[in-house]
């Protein structure tokens, strides 16, 4: 297997600093904003509050195997297990008296405000709703209804567009300042910048072999989630873009001898990252696209067309991949699985993200009679690790490979 | 008449259906509170609330769903696919939770794969998850497509002064349930939760005017029976996800219970609230059904929810109260625990209960549960020394 990407380290630094920044923005005269991950980050980057990312933090929960017993604070407090372990491992983490069992990061900076927007599912309202309740902190919530046709309809973008005059009240409420319309539109188009070299970097990989996998993405999605809007997203992104290239020139995989091409639909099972990178590379496989970094690499804001900037961003956050017709989720891991040449499909079934794990059937079964390729669906949580079945999951993937294998000879 | 209802209850394609459909008329099937039946029975068809009792196996409810998915709308589907849903000529869906918005497109596939189960007229109606002045105004303008919408398909014409009257036949209606649950309330109830649950569930599934006459027989029945629920049954209220499964609240009582009052969707959730009458009348419905925000959908409104659920406690003095959810129901198995907390917190004792929706398969382990229940509740009485002071 080729080795890690030296730019891992300068984004270890860049996370870490940013952390940093977070963790004492109270002795820095900083307001901190949770946000959910389909949320319009702009507006706190112009207002000069530092967004920080629940789901994001559950991502490294995950990833460091403490899913399981943070969920349990929260489990223990009567929420169900079947509900989102991002939501619970978060709850969890704020129900947990003991310091050492708060999360990887000792838990996050405690917020000053709470925004969350409905476009990934309707579990952020609760989880949300919950949090500004045990907290005493204000919750401003943006409802997205779900796009079923396209264009966008008038009335469905007016009344989005009405959420986002309320968002800038709510924050100039809890800030006690104006939010200055020019720093906006300078941070939207900003924002379009990083989303534009994001996309950059994600379409690297349709080259053959790919400079780097899915599972390099997952890590490296971090700034363009939560710093979207600030140059040194796209810094970040010109480096890695700049080793991707490297490895291109040189010929170099992220999976040597690469062999066979996938796709990954869902969260990634932040805790089997490892496992799952190695089960793929050893058998020559490349997760060359996922939806779900892809969904950070599509949200354009139009903001210098349009004439009023929060129909703009109306028209931006709405249509984004969970909250948008099958048939549309369908369109874009077709037009994804082309783009990359992919020979098969990998489906995350994740229990705790239901609007993305409806439909994944249909994706399996319409893609196999486009193209005749195989696809696997596999049972797990992105977060709480106590629901792995390591032999159910290796039967199928095997099984699975073993037809890419018969397909190829 | 009690009988009666529990026959329409127990069943998917009743007699009323069935006489409905034999005169040339339309049914439209919806599944969630959200949508003013009052629209439908102004265009002179008849509303039928979506329902998955009977299943037996979720096969091609999983299919399309997935398996970590609630179980309700995969039996909705399952019916549907089934054919048992073929008699509708309409289906209206809307965004009630993550799941069962979802139904619209499940069911449009399982269509391309079960000839004949797809409703000609298939309609998705967006409802807002806020209630503000701006989500009115949206939620006006997607009442009046779906009024076009209807128009257009089914070559009707839908006037104010058919709403308006649809209106007045649907308060008079909320009118007697409200009745039915004063005398589900009182000291010695002459109905079962069972009973009630019943009579309010058939209102979903036959004509309006029929069930106005059905209500006032069956409280003119209640009115005059002898009552005998014994003074040791504990009175308990059900709150949660949606149950319209005779024989889950029968395993309940059959514990030594009686449910005497519910927050539920397929309870008063339905009928609490009036329409205005002297608005206009999709403005009056928008208004109407977008504020009855009892259910965990709508964002914020833990509190008014929450003081709801207490003053059913309080007017109904219950002893104890069962928090249900249907598994991977993130808004209830989120809401519920909330709900425990405060409830407890104030001396109300909770039990809380996860299951699955349909056939009763666990029904060794609830009746276990509320046994402990009922035997916790018995010896708080008896060091308090009595019922609840909620």
């Amino acid at each position: 297997m080729a080795e890690r990407l030296k730019t891992a380290k300068r984004l270890k630094q860049y996370m870490t600093e940013y952390y940093i920044d977070a963790k004492t923005a109270r002795s820095n005269n900083k307001k901190v904003g949770w946000i959910t991950s389909g949320g319009p980050v702009e507006f706190l980057i112009a207002m000069d509050i530092i967004p920080v990312y629940p789901e994001n933090h559950g991502a490294m929960v995950g990833a460091t195997h403490q899913g399981g017993m943070l969920c349990e604070f929260a489990e223990r407090r009567g929420f169900s297990r079947d509900v989102c372990s991002y939501a619970r491992s978060d709850i969890g983490g704020l129900l947990s008296d003991d310091p050492s069992k708060k999360g990887p990061i000792g838990g996050l900076p405690l917020p000053d405000m709470l925004v969350c927007c409905n476009n990934i599912c309707g579990t952020v309202m609760k989880w949300y709703e919950t949090v500004s309740r045990y907290l005493d902190v204000p919750l401003y919530i943006i409802d997205t209804p779900v796009i079923h046709q396209f264009p966008i309809p008038d009335e469905v973008v007016d009344y989005v567009a009405e959420q986002f005059k309320g968002y800038v009240k709510f924050l100039e409420e809890v800030m006690g300042t104006r939010l200055d319309m020019d720093r906006l539109m300078e941070v939207s188009i900003i924002a379009n910048e990083n989303v534009e070299i994001w996309n950059r970097v994600l379409r690297k990989c349709a080259k053959k072999p790919a400079p780097m996998t899915a599972f390099d993405a997952f890590t490296h999605m971090a700034p363009i989630v939560t710093l979207r809007g600030t140059k040194g997203v796209t810094e970040y992104y010109e480096a890695l873009i700049e080793e991707l290239d490297e490895r291109i020139e040189k010929g170099m995989g992220a999976v040597d001898n690469e062999r066979f091409r996938l796709l990954w639909d869902n969260i990634p099972v932040w805790h089997k990252m490892r496992a799952l990178s190695n089960y793929f590379a050893e058998r020559d496989a490349a997760l060359v696209a996922d939806t779900y970094t892809n969904a950070w690499a599509t949200t354009n804001i139009n903001a210098e067309e349009e004439d009023d900037i929060f129909r703009a961003y109306a028209k931006a956050y709405t249509p984004i991949y969970l909250n948008i017709g099958i048939d549309s989720m369908l369109d874009t891991v077709e037009r994804l699985a082309s783009i990359f040449n992919v020979d098969g499909l990998v489906l995350h079934s994740n229990r705790s993200c239901k609007p993305y794990s409806i439909g994944q059937y249909d994706i399996a079964r319409r893609y196999h009679e486009d193209t005749g390729k195989p696809s696997v669906i596999i049972e797990g949580d992105m977060t709480d690790e106590r629901t792995w079945s390591e032999a159910q999951v290796m039967t199928r993937l095997d099984a699975f490979m073993e037809m890419l294998e018969a397909n190829q000879a | 008449m009690i009988n009666k209802a529990r026959d329409i209850a127990r069943s998917i394609y009743n007699p009323y259906v069935e006489d409905w459909k034999n005169q040339g008329k339309k049914v439209i099937g919806y599944p969630c509170t959200y949508v003013p039946e009052e629209i439908i029975h102004a265009s002179s068809m008849l509303p039928f609330r979506l329902r998955g009792i009977g299943t037996t196996s979720l096969s091609i409810g999983d299919t399309y769903f997935g398996p970590v998915i609630c179980s309700f709308p995969k039996a909705i589907l399952q019916l549907a696919g089934e054919g048992k849903y073929n008699f509708l000529d309409g289906v209206i869906i809307t965004p009630g939770c993550d799941s069962m918005r979802r139904i619209h497109e499940c069911w449009r596939k399982a269509g391309q794969d079960f000839e004949g189960i797809l409703p000609g007229y298939f309609y998705y109606y967006g409802v807002p998850h806020k209630v503000s002045d701006y989500s009115i105004r949206w939620f006006v303008e997607e009442t009046f497509l779906l009024i076009k919408s209807l128009e257009d398909h089914f070559g009707v014409k839908i006037r104010d002064g058919d709403l308006e009257n649809s209106i007045s036949v649907y308060n008079r209606g909320r009118e007697l349930l409200k009745k039915l649950d004063q005398m589900r309330m009182s000291d010695d109830p002459p109905v079962t939760g069972e009973e009630a649950l019943a009579i309010i569930i058939a209102g979903f599934g036959m004509p309006r005017e029929d069930y106005n006459d059905l209500l006032q027989g069956v409280l003119y029945e209640l009115e005059h029976r002898k009552v005998d629920t014994g003074g040791s049954k504990k009175r308990l209220m059900l709150v949660g996800s949606a149950n319209d499964d005779l024989d889950f609240v029968n395993l309940i009582e059959s514990c030594g219970a009686v449910i005497v009052a519910d927050t539920m969707c397929f309870g008063s959730r339905s009928y609490n609230d009036m329409v205005e009458e002297n608005d206009s009348p999709v403005v009056a419905l928008a208004k109407r059904y977008l504020n009855h925000s009892y259910c965990p959908r709508m964002f914020g409104y833990y509190r008014d929810r929450f003081n709801y659920l207490l003053k059913r406690v309080k007017q109904a003095r219950v002893d104890g109260v069962i928090l249900q959810n249907i598994r991977f129901c993130d808004l209830h198995g989120s809401e519920n625990s909330i709900f425990e907390r405060d409830l407890e917190k104030m001396g109300i004792p909770c039990l809380k209960i996860e299951r699955e929706y349909g056939p009763l398969v666990e029904t060794g382990r609830i009746k276990m549960r509320v046994d402990a229940f009922i035997e916790r509740i018995s010896s708080m009485n008896k060091v308090e020394g009595g019922r609840q002071k909620a």
